[in-house]
């Protein structure tokens, strides 16, 4: 970046970065100082892994405990939600630029809904009665229930036990759709982002407007919108313990409990973002190679 | 198509979708008017669902990932003398009533105390536990105040839980001061022993245990429980029979005296304690 | 081959298309020019259905265009298009670029597809570039690849909308020629351009647009000696002098 260019420059930039690196250190330090002073808090780390996975006394075994199955939940969350939401996310955000006026009129209704109510609002709105009416229509839970071997071995590791199966889709339900109205306008905007010639062009080859769309346009307005929809990702990760509400213990709710019955608020805080912040930095590595993956021919 | 007529459409769009959601939350709600008591749901079912938040002592999460509590001990005991199944459903506080509501569960053991707005939602059955309210206030910011009332000056900032009696209670009693809303007790009193506020309402034995463990840093000003509430169970509406069963069932153990002897371990009593805090 | 008759066409209050006849047969090679807004663009772009016409008739080797789908694929098929800005696809190769609409449009298998598509990017001198994107070529390649994208549909008429206005000078020659080769070998051609020396090698017929009319039509000779109306004398003039 800067080195090519001569003595001065570079020596500019070095003495600023000392200053700056200084003064953070320095902040830094000072804050710690006075919230070690004011703050008046016994520290007690055991608790963390105490929570996280639990050693029966009598047989010696070990199993997961509460922090555990929080983060296997908010995993699963983030991986289905991610998953549901962008196929919504690409059939709705289709669908707002259709040339059918039906399709456009549902899309941007679902969008401008769900944007522009409050989430707690939109939990109630739809779970209440979308999901606890839907899920036990479609009867899933009865059919996991009876399953067995690999195939149910398979389904508790992709969406917990099936106890509490039905619950967690309808959470899911809800988190997705939710995710899904961001994706739909980020989607919206990539397609429109790439230039009409490579609509003209691709009709004039003799291809059918679906197939333009699928074969020119989408491919180029996917790799633009890579590091928006990364974002909305991170959110969606964030955002999936808005499903304590409704009784999916997730990491935020599993670690409050925790905090709440051992008082020791502060270790188990840190852990969760903690471990959120592996969660979110890892999409965020994951998005930045597939950005460059998709590049290698636009240069 | 022109912008008038573009609008229209979406504004149908959006009413129809208002109209059939609200219309089919009525008929659910409706719906759970049981054509038949929550009592015989539960007998068939065989399993009692309870729903319930994170208090302490009333319910929290031992170190082997237990429930236990007050309310575990009361929802326990309900079961077996049902002749059923137990099944705890944790729940964030401000989604309890409408899961509650929605037939997530059968009935709410959650030390929620009895309120006439409540009440409009969801039925109580009566008492089994009483609480009041005492204040965990800052030595060094407040020190040496011995009333409620004392409270009451606009340079005093409370805590108290959001959704909950003390709220109400520091309302009431304190209407001049600044109050600041916790989603969780632990933080709010975390702040009251840093001193970021001078005081934090809360139902006994929060603010004992609170101050038995800072050291000094935080003291009792009031000794007696005031502004006491009442907690029930807190079930659907349109369910006689499910009053009159819970009602009759916490009559029977206020007689025998196993709620009180429950009551007092959990409150009055430390003996549990190593189940959950981590020394 | 190509006809429209009486055409016309507005955008907004703006009429770009006035009364617009104009015949192309079978292995013609006609010629259009004119000052920029003068609707050439417009005209050859109603031909593929890129622009809609607003009355009058349009028809390509005997199918008519109106809003019938099923007649705009059809025609499209026939209809090969080379734009000024190229619009390749940045994401494909050049290969994948020239196979991607016998694939998809006319639905050739892969292998077929692909050798056809080599058979055309020699065709236009550049079958070494099968393998790299768009971005790494120059403007002319990038035209020839463009070209040879939409011989691969083996149209029956190729439509030039300025081909070479947006090219650095020293590229446009090779572009020019692979044009040239095109219409030596007898494909019908309909060019929108200011290259007065193309023209006069390939143009079986000179047809100049102003404002929205045709002006006046004929083959070159006639057409750069001896120009009828007073306004294609000024253009001529002004194109010319440089």
């Amino acid at each position: 970046m800067m080195s090519s260019r001569g003595r001065g420059k570079t020596f500019r930039l070095v003495w600023l970065d000392a200053v700056l690196l200084g003064l953070i250190v320095v902040v830094v330090l000072y804050l710690w100082r006075r919230a070690s002073a004011e703050v008046f808090y016994r520290w007690d780390w055991s608790v963390v892994p105490e929570y996280l996975f639990y050693q029966n006394p009598e047989t010696g075994d070990w199993r997961a405990n509460l922090l555990m199955h929080g983060i296997y939940a908010t995993l699963r969350l983030t991986f289905w939600g991610t998953l549901i939401a962008l196929i919504i996310g690409l059939v709705m955000g289709c669908c707002r630029v259709s040339r059918n006026l039906f399709l456009r009129l549902v899309s941007r209704t679902y969008v401008e809904a769900t944007r522009n109510i409050p989430p707690l609002v939109l939990i109630f709105i739809v779970y209440f009665f979308v999901s606890s009416q839907i899920m036990p229509l479609l009867g899933i839970a009865d059919w996991a229930r009876q399953t067995d071997g690999a195939l149910r071995t398979m389904i508790e590791v992709s969406f917990g036990p099936i106890a509490l199966i039905e619950n967690f889709l309808s959470g899911l339900l809800v988190l997705a759709l939710f995710e899904a109205a961001y994706f739909t306008e980020i989607i919206r905007a990539g397609i429109q982002s790439v230039e009409k010639g490579q609509w003209e062009a691709g009709g004039s080859i003799g291809l059918p407007r679906y197939k333009v769309m699928r074969y020119v346009v989408m491919p180029q307005a996917i790799q633009r919108t890579i590091p928006p929809l990364a974002g909305q990702l991170i959110s969606l990760v964030k955002d999936s313990s808005m499903v304590s509400l409704i009784s999916i213990q997730d990491l935020t709710y599993s670690g409050t409990q925790v905090a709440i019955s051992t008082r020791k608020v502060f270790e188990i805080w840190i852990f969760i973002a903690v471990v959120y912040f592996v969660i979110c930095f890892s999409l965020s590595l994951v998005s930045r190679w597939l950005e460059r993956r998709m590049s290698r021919g636009l240069q | 198509m022109n912008k008038t007529k573009r609008t229209l459409v979406s504004l149908i769009a959006g009413v129809v979708l208002i109209g059939m959601t609200g219309a089919a939350w009525a008929q659910n709600t409706g719906t759970n008017l049981a054509s038949e008591s929550v009592i015989e749901i539960i007998k068939k079912r065989g399993v009692l669902r309870i729903g319930l938040d994170f208090f302490v002592p009333w319910a929290m999460r031992a170190k082997n990932g237990d429930f236990v509590g007050f309310e575990i001990d009361v929802g326990t005991r309900v079961a077996k003398d049902m002749g059923v199944e137990v099944e705890f459903i944790p729940t964030a506080w401000d989604g309890i009533i409408p899961a509650l509501m929605s037939g997530k569960f059968d009935v709410v053991i959650a030390g929620m105390s009895i309120t006439p707005e409540r009440h409009l939602r969801i039925n109580f059955s009566e008492p089994y536990a009483s609480s009041g309210m005492l204040i965990a206030a800052n030595s060094k910011n407040v020190p040496g105040l011995t009333r409620a009332s004392d409270f009451n000056k606009p340079n005093i900032t409370i805590g108290a839980k959001r959704g909950t009696t003390g709220v109400d209670s520091a309302q009431k009693q304190a209407p001049l001061a600044k109050l600041r809303q916790y989603d969780e007790e632990v933080v709010g009193m975390q702040d009251a022993i840093n001193g970021t506020i001078d005081a934090y309402f809360s139902s006994s034995p929060v603010p004992e245990r609170a101050v038995a463990s800072s050291e000094g840093r935080l003291y009792l000003p009031v000794k007696e429980t005031f502004d006491g509430s009442l907690e029930s169970f807190a079930m659907r509406k349109g369910d006689p029979d499910a009053i009159v069963f819970f009602n009759n069932w916490i009559r029977l153990r206020k007689h025998d005296g196993w709620l009180k002897e429950r009551h007092d371990y959990w409150f009055i009593g430390n003996d549990w304690s190593d189940q959950v805090d981590v020394k | 081959m190509i006809r429209l008759e009486n055409v016309n066409k507005w955008f907004g209050d703006f009429q770009a298309l006035k009364d617009i006849n104009f015949t192309v047969g079978q292995g013609e090679r006609v010629v259009v020019c004119g000052p920029s807004g003068s609707g050439k663009s417009t005209m050859i772009r109603c031909i593929n259905r890129l622009e809609e016409h607003e009355s009058g008739r349009v028809f390509v080797d005997g199918i008519e265009l109106n809003d019938d789908t099923k007649n705009i694929a059809a025609v499209r098929l026939e209809v090969g298009m080379v734009f000024q800005q190229f619009n390749l696809f940045p994401h494909l190769t050049v290969l994948e670029n020239c196979t991607l609409g016998p694939i998809q449009a006319r639905h050739m298998a892969r292998d077929e597809a692909d050798s056809l598509a080599m058979k055309l990017l020699e065709q236009v001198r550049i079958p070494e570039q099968a393998r790299k994107y768009p971005g790494q070529l120059s403007g002319g390649q990038q035209q020839r690849v463009a070209i040879a994208r939409s011989l691969c549909m083996e149209p029956k008429v190729m439509l030039f909308d300025e081909p070479t206005s947006a090219l650095d000078p020293e590229m446009i020659k090779e572009v020019l020629d692979s044009m040239i080769d095109l219409a030596e070998s007898g494909m019908t051609m309909i060019v929108v351009t200011h290259e007065m020396g193309f023209a006069r090698t390939v143009a079986d017929e000179m047809v100049f647009m102003d404002e929205g009319r045709i002006v006046e039509s004929a083959p070159p000779d006639e057409f750069f000696s001896a120009p009828k109306s007073d306004r294609t004398k000024l253009f001529l003039s002004q194109i010319l002098s440089h």
